[in-house]
């Protein structure tokens, strides 16, 4: 059996150059992935709501809580994934082979230095603009949409770091053996013996207890601390997934594109829509 | 069984501080809340799965189908690390504390030594056995020093019983390495990257140059280069039914050795401030085998004595 990537009218050695076909494909494939993402995440979402309408017990309310997060966190480490990959040279064995830390690394670096953390994006420079589109209304437009595309991008990349930072942990550990206790039970009456010592109750239901844990030569140990999962909480594990995939979109259509018309920059056109419209007609021009 | 006749002597128990109350709080909350979320996630995998068409494109389709995947592998997973935990705990420590340390081997080791168990060991893993301090097995009644309050005929039904948990353990749990050796490459596409790959840029070939048309295919996690990893054996629909109930029994099975080890706690009385106040002693045995897998005398004799048991 033989597997093969096809696609058409496209510069086989540019292709090479931008990261190789599978790379290319990943990127061609996002809508449907994104799709799917968003549209698992909020389920998960309408089946946490749909726990608190019912009043379900808090342990249950809780797990819905952190189904969420980790739907969510899923959307997240995809992205972060794809950050990693377009920071290097070899995008493809980056994204197929990265581990958690590049994960962390890319999104300590969007709070260390947020325009640096752009730069993989392609997003053009004034000079390239200059260079291919000359002056005049189309140049203006392709400037306008940098500016407000960077202004954008950092803002959900921030919203997304947090989530990342705060929460992989035990976003990663519902993936792990699920080793996270119902408050409830935490707490008691009756209490989790010494557990119950290190938990302090964060005064919001539902909330859990992750019990994440190091083997080390002289004994395990063991960090008890408490993730509140309240309506508010949990909205915003929500939007910031729901961020993250939408970059992730649109920095995977960017770059689509960009293979696709040869260039080695990529520039979104979401926001073309809300250019004056010489501006917009001269760019639509140019990207027919 | 009867209740305690001597007067309850504390100081033999496990330390309820250090491990009774924080273990019965990590059980009762896999039962209450990883155990029903768990189901519904799996539920509402599937779901999706069933209610996206092809019109709304074979990429999102796909994507479902990996999502089902994920939720059900996931059952698996955690069922390993309770496996571990429980039947081959890290020395020194109570029991949950072994699940609560990650390691990306455990599913792996788990699921790969089951071939090498011994009966005896999936007992343990029931509770129908306890190991003592010192690593010998030992019967819960044998334990508890019951043994002499039931008749033959009833210790006879209750090894019979044993026997055949054990076989439905021993199978069950074959299936699921099976489902993770199978599944595990596909898990791993799903929760690092979505590595799927996309159906309208892939041409598979067979030999004679006919094409094939994968139900999944993704790109295996490796460093360096990665690999397709493709299914053509089965349609979409038939991995689907395939995962989804490998999925459900991986958390029934869970759900069992849960239930199963909260008997024990049921042993204790424990007040609202946590101190074991006395002993209530019951038939802490639970048993699972499939119809027909015991006799009929065996049968009654269980249900009179009110050991609870589930038929598969």
């Amino acid at each position: 059996m033989d597997l093969g990537l096809r696609f058409d009218a496209v510069d086989s050695e540019y292709l090479a150059r931008r990261g190789g076909p599978a790379l290319y494909s990943h990127f061609r494939g996002a809508p449907a992935r994104c799709t799917y993402r968003r549209r698992a995440l909020e389920r998960a979402g309408e089946l946490y709501a749909d726990g608190l309408d019912r009043s379900a017990p808090d342990p249950e309310a809780g797990g819905l809580g952190l189904l969420v997060l980790q739907r969510a966190v899923l959307c997240v480490e995809d992205l972060g994934a794809l950050l990693h990959a377009l920071r290097g040279n070899d995008p493809w064995p980056r994204l197929t082979g990265y581990a958690v830390p590049d994960i962390d690394e890319v999104f300590l670096g969007a709070h260390r230095d947020p325009a640096a953390s752009l730069r993989p994006l392609r997003l053009p420079d004034t000079s390239t603009l200059e260079k291919e589109l000359g002056s005049g209304p189309a140049l203006d437009g392709a400037r306008e949409i940098v500016r407000r595309t960077q202004q954008r991008w950092l803002r959900m990349l921030e919203g997304v770091a947090n989530l990342w930072l705060r929460h992989r942990d035990v976003a990663k550990a519902t993936m792990h053996g699920y080793p996270i206790m119902a408050g409830e039970y935490a707490i008691g009456p009756p209490p989790a013996g010494h557990l119950s010592e290190s938990v302090r109750d964060p005064g919001v239901r539902p909330f859990v207890v992750p019990l994440i844990s190091r083997a080390h030569k002289t004994g395990v140990h063991t960090d008890v601390h408490t993730v509140p999962l309240d309506r508010d909480t949990v909205s915003a594990f929500l939007r910031n997934g729901k961020l993250a995939v939408r970059l992730t979109e649109q920095v995977c259509a960017a770059q689509a594109d960009g293979i696709a018309r040869g260039y080695d920059f990529a520039l979104p056109l979401e926001f073309a829509h809300r250019l004056p419209q010489e501006q917009r007609r001269a760019l639509e021009e140019l990207t027919a | 069984m009867s209740a305690a006749a001597e007067p309850f002597d504390p100081s033999v128990l496990p330390d309820p501080h250090r491990v009774l109350l924080p273990s019965r709080a990590y059980l009762l909350s896999i039962r209450d809340q990883t155990l029903p979320v768990r189901r519904r996630a799996l539920e509402d995998a599937e779901a999706m799965f069933d209610e996206l068409t092809s019109d709304e494109g074979a990429g999102v389709r796909d994507m479902a189908l990996l999502g089902l995947i994920g939720e059900a592998m996931q059952a698996l997973e955690d069922l390993s690390y309770f496996g571990r935990a429980f039947e081959n705990p890290l020395p020194h420590l109570p029991y949950y504390v072994t699940a609560t340390v990650y390691s990306d081997r455990t599913p792996t080791n788990f699921f790969g030594s089951l071939p090498k168990w011994p009966d005896e060991r999936f007992l343990v893993l029931a509770v129908l056995r306890v190991k003592d301090p010192a690593g010998k097995t030992l019967r819960v009644l044998e334990v508890l020093e019951a043994e002499d309050q039931f008749s033959q005929a009833s210790l006879a039904a209750i090894a019979e019983a044993e026997s055949a948990t054990v076989s439905f353990l021993r199978e069950a749990l074959r299936r699921l390495a099976k489902t993770w050796t199978d599944f595990r490459p596909y898990f791993h596409a799903y929760k690092h990257g979505a590595l799927l790959i996309n159906r309208d840029d892939i041409q598979i070939l067979e030999e004679d140059g006919a094409e094939r048309h994968p139900s999944i295919a993704v790109w295996l996690r490796k460093k360096g280069c990665a690999d397709p990893h493709v299914d053509t054996n089965l349609t979409p629909e038939e991995v689907a039914a395939e995962i989804a109930w490998a999925g459900r029994l991986a958390l029934d099975v869970t759900q069992f050795l849960v239930d199963s080890r909260l008997r024990l706690f049921e042993q204790f009385e424990i007040d609202q401030r946590g101190q074991v106040t006395g002993l209530q002693m019951r038939t802490p045995l639970g048993f699972w085998f499939q119809e027909g897998d015991i006799s009929g005398q065996s049968h009654d004799a269980l249900e009179a004595l009110g050991i609870t048991f589930r038929r598969f």
